[in-house]
């Protein structure tokens, strides 16, 4: 009951000072800093009621977001959420740590054949089953009227790859809540991280594919393909550099780890954008390292290379709370509802027949690798949430087919609010029907 | 955007290096000491830092950092106020109480009434301008911070002293009359009414101020109640400390009086006091490092009458730190008398003169604010070199170190 009154008094407060001051006098300084504080304790309550109720404290956080952002009640600005960037980064780096850390070489091994045939039977199952259901239902997106063959196929491949797509963000925070250790969450990491790789790489092949076709003439863009496995192999020796720098400091200073973590990783996670901006901008060369895929390696390899996994996971997850509030909170705020109201019929189809798809896909591939049947029936819950990823692929989308890409990018957030909202909370349901998450009492 | 990433890795860093390395027991050369172990060297971190040199911390990443500047001016504010339990405070002897009081109204008052016309003869601006700027002159110099004591108690393994215990406490308690200033100069800054009546509009916003303080204490304690967990307590001081003090900055009042506002309701309502006081105090010393280096960035020396105003800002801090001594001094009608010149044994300024120069910037953009800063902050500096030698000869005379 205190918590629901505290975050009635907040939210209450919060709308006393952003309704009754006039927005010249809460200026961007003053926005920031009562926004961060705001986010930081609606949602956090959000989350702990709604943890009453048996829901993942994850998806208060993110519906805090959302109901108090900008495209809802918009006691948080969309302003404010552009400058909370730096808070942002910093969160998803320290999150990316985490869920490299959490990837344990001896479990993934004996895990291999659960995570090849996951992801094998995953991503086939999804991606040709969304881009069947996608050319099927094609008369429901409005912006392919009178468009070609070409691009309905296009947007079909697009929005399979979109479906195949995870957020182990999300997953590694659900995961911490639940202080789920067992085979079954080795597996779910592990491949969900692998699909995140692998995303990427279809992702780049399928706008290069398609990029060809809507331009008739064009050639196939090999070059934009090897590109990306170029930038995901430096991104991956640049988190294996950085692990390094940071089992070299535990081994030999060790004090406020976690400080000098965050700094390291927040450093190289900017000097690498600041390092695409450069060569795009001397060379016209566009080459991005991507900063999840360096933190993870770099978690990696702290927890596997170093000797030195435990103290730093222990702290670690000491201090993740806060930073899964404030992440998934601005994450939440970020999501833009409104498309949802736009584009809700195709948005909530494409996601049914996802999760039917994700369910089977995972079925199969748990069946095929000999998992109990627990873990068959809950694999396929274990893989629906999808985030920031995702989020980025759909900025690209606008820009490479400025034709319909914008329409098709509003589609894609809509699903992916849904899939943020339903996906914590089919987590969390598989990580306890399994037996591998841990209640709070158990503590 | 490159300018505040790297500003901020490098914040981490010193506050890091900060932490382990100040006020710990390191022996060095008393010279040294004086310089190092005070904190102080980190206003010269800054001033590094700033445009004056390097140019890292420049003015537009100083705006991008005010989330973390408010952060910790807030910090310092709850933790001031957390202090202030009332129940402690009335443990020592009645007479202590007024005699801080007195020794800081006094030295307020000896600062600000000529600061006044010191700033209306040689700087351009509006009345209002130079009235507040004056008054934070006062505040600031009403405040004593306890390093100079610390340093000294340290040395000479001082225990059950009767003076260095009421200068101890002078120095726990007397920046409160300077934050009540602080919190009503931020008030004269408002022109509108709250309620719809034009008289006494500063008052009208003081109440407000009192009111968010004690509102949010009353929050945190509501928050950090009976089932609040161990790691749960980081969001709630967090959260409530950068929500305070984002109001306060949307209202134009002040985070750090607010703040402290908070603290003193949760010191003297039963609950989690001590649980949040050893939080706070884990983080003390970093976010005080961080706002000494946030202080020395946004450092402009200005006009060379700033660095004349500063001379007789700590000519007149001295004058008042030692009349407010001698009125305390007569106020104590019974018991141990303390020797005369006891406010000389008060002249470290620290943490508290820092974070509240730094609310006023904050708050003040008028032509003066420069020249307050400037005093301030060299005031600081000039104040931790000479409070230890100044301390001691006041324990000397009254006997209770013989070295």
């Amino acid at each position: 009951m205190t918590r629901i009154l505290g975050l009635v008094i907040v939210v209450l407060s919060m709308a006393w000072v952003v309704f009754t001051v006039s927005d010249a006098r809460v200026d961007a300084d003053a926005g920031s800093t009562m926004t961060f504080g705001f986010l930081l304790l609606a949602a956090y309550l959000a989350g702990d009621v709604l943890s009453r109720l048996g829901l993942p404290k994850l998806t208060g956080y993110i519906l805090a977001g959302i109901v108090f952002g900008p495209h809802a009640l918009q006691l948080v600005g969309a302003d404010t959420v552009r400058e909370l960037k730096l808070i942002d980064d910093l969160a998803l780096t320290f999150i990316a740590l985490a869920a490299g850390g959490e990837l344990r070489l001896a479990a993934l091994r004996r895990r291999r054949s659960s995570i090849a045939l996951t992801v094998a039977f995953l991503t086939t199952i999804v991606f040709l089953g969304i881009a069947a259901f996608t050319w099927a239902a094609r008369p429901l997106l409005p912006f392919l009227d009178g468009r070609s063959a070409a691009d309905a196929m296009i947007v079909a491949a697009l929005l399979a790859v979109f479906a195949a797509a995870r957020s182990p963000s999300s997953a590694i925070a659900i995961i911490h809540e639940c202080r789920s250790r067992g085979p079954f969450t080795e597996m779910v990491l592990g491949a969900t991280v692998v699909m995140d790789v692998l995303v990427i790489f279809v992702f780049a092949a399928v706008v290069s594919v398609g990029a060809a076709l809507v331009v008739p003439g064009d050639p196939v863009d090999f070059q934009f393909i090897s590109t990306i496995g170029v930038e995901l192999a430096g991104s991956i020796l640049a988190g294996a550099l950085l692990g390094w720098v940071v089992s070299l400091y535990i081994r030999h200073v060790g004090a406020e780890l976690l400080v000098f973590t965050l700094a390291a990783a927040f450093l190289v996670t900017f000097c690498s954008r600041q390092f695409a901006l450069l060569l795009d901008h001397i060379y016209s060369i566009s080459f991005h390292l991507e900063p999840m895929l360096i933190c993870v390696t770099a978690g990696f390899w702290v927890q596997n290379f170093s000797g030195s996994g435990r103290p730093f996971m222990e702290q670690i997850e000491r201090s993740s709370l806060p930073i899964y509030v404030i992440f998934f909170a601005l994450t939440g705020a970020a999501l833009d509802i409104v498309a949802l109201r736009d584009t809700w019929l195709v948005a909530v189809l494409v996601a049914a027949v996802r999760f039917a798809l994700i369910w089977v896909g995972a079925y199969l591939g748990a069946t095929a690798a000999g998992d109990p049947p627990a873990f068959r029936r809950m694999a396929g819950l274990s893989f629906v949430t999808q985030a920031g990823v995702s989020l980025g692929l759909a900025g690209i989308v606008v820009h490479r087919f400025p034709d319909w890409g914008a329409a098709l990018a509003t589609t894609i957030v809509a699903i992916i609010a849904l899939n943020q909202i339903v996906g914590p909370i089919a987590f969390k349901y598989a990580l306890q029907a399994v037996g591998e998450a841990r209640s709070i009492r158990d503590r | 955007m490159l300018k505040v990433t790297v500003g901020v890795a490098l914040l981490l860093v010193i506050a890091l290096i900060g932490q382990r390395g100040t006020f710990t027991h390191l022996r060095l050369p008393v010279g040294a000491r004086l310089v190092y172990l005070t904190g102080s060297e980190f206003i010269l971190v800054g001033v590094a830092l700033g445009d004056a040199l390097i140019g890292l911390l420049d003015a537009g990443t100083l705006r991008s950092l005010t989330p973390l500047l408010s952060l910790g001016l807030g910090f310092v504010g709850l933790i001031f106020g957390i202090q202030l339990e009332l129940r402690k405070i009335l443990r020592f002897p009645a007479r202590y109480l007024p005699m801080a009081t007195i020794q800081a109204v006094a030295t307020l008052l000896v600062v600000s009434v000529p600061c006044y016309f010191i700033l209306k003869e040689w700087f351009v601006d509006d009345e209002l301008a130079i009235r507040v700027a004056s008054l934070i002159l006062g505040a600031t110099a009403a405040c004593t911070a306890q390093t100079a004591l610390a340093l000294i108690g340290r040395e000479f393994g001082l225990r059950g002293a009767p003076v260095m215990d009421l200068l101890r406490y002078i120095s726990s308690v007397d920046a409160a009359v300077g934050l009540v200033v602080l919190a009503f100069a931020s008030c004269l800054l408002h022109a509108q009414p709250v309620i719809g009546v034009d008289a006494g509009v500063p008052f009208q916003w003081f109440v407000v101020s009192l009111g968010i303080g004690t509102a949010m204490g009353f929050l945190l304690h509501l928050l950090t109640g009976v089932r609040c967990r161990e790691q749960e307590l980081p969001i709630f001081v967090v959260g409530m400390v950068t929500f305070s003090s984002g109001i306060a900055l949307a209202l134009d009042l002040s985070p750090l009086f607010i703040n402290t506002m908070m603290g003193l309701t949760v010191a003297n309502l039963p609950g989690s006091r001590n649980r949040i006081f050893n939080f706070l105090a884990r983080l003390e010393r970093p976010f005080y490092i961080l706002l000494l280096v946030l202080a020395g960035s946004i450092w402009r020396p200005g006009s060379p009458w700033a660095l004349l105003l500063a001379a007789f800002y700590l000519g007149l801090r001295t004058l008042g730190k030692f009349g407010g001594g001698q009125l305390a001094v007569r106020a104590a009608a019974s018991g141990t008398r303390p020797p005369p010149g006891l406010g000389l044994g008060l002249l470290s300024q620290g943490g508290m003169a820092v974070a509240m120069v730094m609310n006023y910037h904050q708050l003040s953009s008028a032509p003066v604010t420069a020249a307050v800063v400037t005093t301030v902050l060299l005031a600081v500096i000039c104040n931790e070199l000479i409070s230890p030698s100044m301390a001691k000869r006041v324990l000397r005379t009254a006997g209770e170190i013989t070295a």
